[in-house]
């Protein structure tokens, strides 16, 4: 294992995905407001913000949207070991669908929210059991939220790989249409 | 017909204001990029709960959160730097230049900067032209300086340096001057090519402080009125 692998694992993550996003739309707003108060009203403390806050912001921000485009990049492409939390949410209903999970050893609950209900355990999962497929075979988001109840390890697979393997292995094929005919539907499209 | 004595530089000031110069368009285009950024990430991340097209999503933010960004760096860096340079933007802080400004802009004063106001040799940005040094890091460090003057004066210091006199940073250079005049043929061939004969000393410098051997103030000053005169004139008029 290198050195580098715990670092490419944490930014496979999608909470890390999204949290640097947030971090670089953050302070690319933060920028883009001091740039239009010392534009519009150009006074030494104006111009004072913007030099020293405005521009490191969009230097920073600019960097940090790099950063979560090599995370995107890193989720998207290969067969990867990843380690989860007790508590983690993996990804959430709405979701847009990216990979395909398999557990090595851990359990994770699958919960599904509707319009005007709570939100229930639909499902749990165990080693030797996947999820994550369905949004990836009908090209919709994920139907239901992931989240893990003990310390999971996983095997990822991305969804190009997946769906090579997916139309090219018949029995896979078959083993992964019983699950889905056994797994409840979804409320609507998005659901 | 009587005509009017006032200098054409004073009547006639912005002759062109309707069209706006290189800075007031990078300052419109900022304006209207910040506001683009804002208006694409709130748009991007509505589309992105309702499921637009992954790609549409992932183009709107590249713009918002990469190209438009680097865009206003350097436009909002050309406004709002060039910006400062003009008379206004110093006067806001160097109030208690006051009285040269007033007498740079006093169509019957005949001292250096109001001449060379009258006759509009420097067009804008009159204060810049002649106390920053050019050049690439003469911008960079006119504004290091203003950043560090806007720090004491928002604790409260005296003057930059703790000091209650304000006095120039160094000697002014005859470079500054030279800047414009050198190479001109009225500056060389003036007062029987007196430049030519002077030209070391105009050039050199003293070894111990740095100052020009021989001003072009010697000469050709005052750039300004000396403050305690200005000031006796203002109160002997009231």
């Amino acid at each position: 294992m290198s050195t580098l692998d715990p670092i490419v694992e944490r930014l496979q993550k999608l909470q890390t995905y999204r949290r640097i996003l947030l971090a670089a739309q953050i302070l690319i707003v933060l920028a883009a407001l001091l740039a239009l108060l010392a534009v519009q009203n150009l006074t030494p403390i104006t111009l004072s913000l913007f030099l020293t806050v405005a521009l490191p912001s969009i230097v920073l921000g600019v960097l940090l949207y790099l950063v979560a485009i090599l995370t995107s990049f890193l989720r998207r492409h290969g067969v990867s070991y990843v380690h989860f939390a007790p508590g983690e949410t993996i990804f959430r209903q709405g979701d847009e669908g990216d990979f395909v999970y398999s557990i090595i050893d851990g359990q994770v609950e699958v919960i599904r929210g509707e319009p005007d209900r709570e939100a229930k355990v639909i499902n749990r999962l165990g080693p030797g059991e996947y999820f994550g497929e369905m949004a990836l075979i009908r090209h919709a988001p994920r139907t239901a939220t992931v989240r893990t109840l003990t310390a999971v390890n996983a095997v990822v697979l991305s969804q190009a790989d997946f769906l090579v393997l997916y139309t090219y292995l018949p029995d896979l094929h078959r083993s992964i249409e019983k699950i889905m005919q056994q797994r409840p539907v979804p409320p609507s499209t998005e659901g | 017909m009587e005509q009017s004595s006032a200098p054409v530089g004073l009547t006639l000031e912005k002759p062109f204001e309707g069209r706006g110069g290189a800075v007031e368009w990078a300052g419109s285009l900022t304006t209207a990029l910040g506001v683009l950024i804002l208006i694409i990430i709130i748009f991007t991340a509505f589309f992105e709960r309702r499921h637009l097209r992954p790609s549409i999503v992932s183009s709107l933010r590249f713009t918002s959160l990469c190209v438009l960004p680097l865009l206003i760096l350097f436009l909002g860096s050309f406004s709002t730097l060039e910006g400062s340079k003009r008379t206004e933007f110093c006067h806001s802080c160097h109030s208690a230049m006051d009285l040269y400004v007033d007498d740079m802009q006093d169509k019957e004063s005949t001292t250096l900067a109001a001449m060379h106001y009258k006759k509009r040799l420097i067009q804008t940005d009159e204060c810049y032209s002649c106390h920053a040094d050019y050049g690439v890091w003469g911008t960079a460090d006119a504004k290091g300086r203003g950043l560090i003057h806007l720090y004491y004066w928002v604790t409260n210091s005296a003057t930059a340096r703790g000091e209650q006199q304000i006095k120039l940073y160094s000697s002014y250079q005859n470079s500054l001057c030279l800047y414009c005049h050198s190479g001109s043929q009225s500056f060389l061939e003036s007062g029987k090519q007196v430049h030519r004969k002077f030209a070391d000393a105009l050039l050199g410098k003293k070894a111990n402080t740095g100052a020009p051997i021989m001003a072009c103030g010697t000469c050709h000053g005052p750039a300004h009125p000396k403050l305690a005169d200005k000031k006796s004139q203002q109160s002997n008029a009231q």
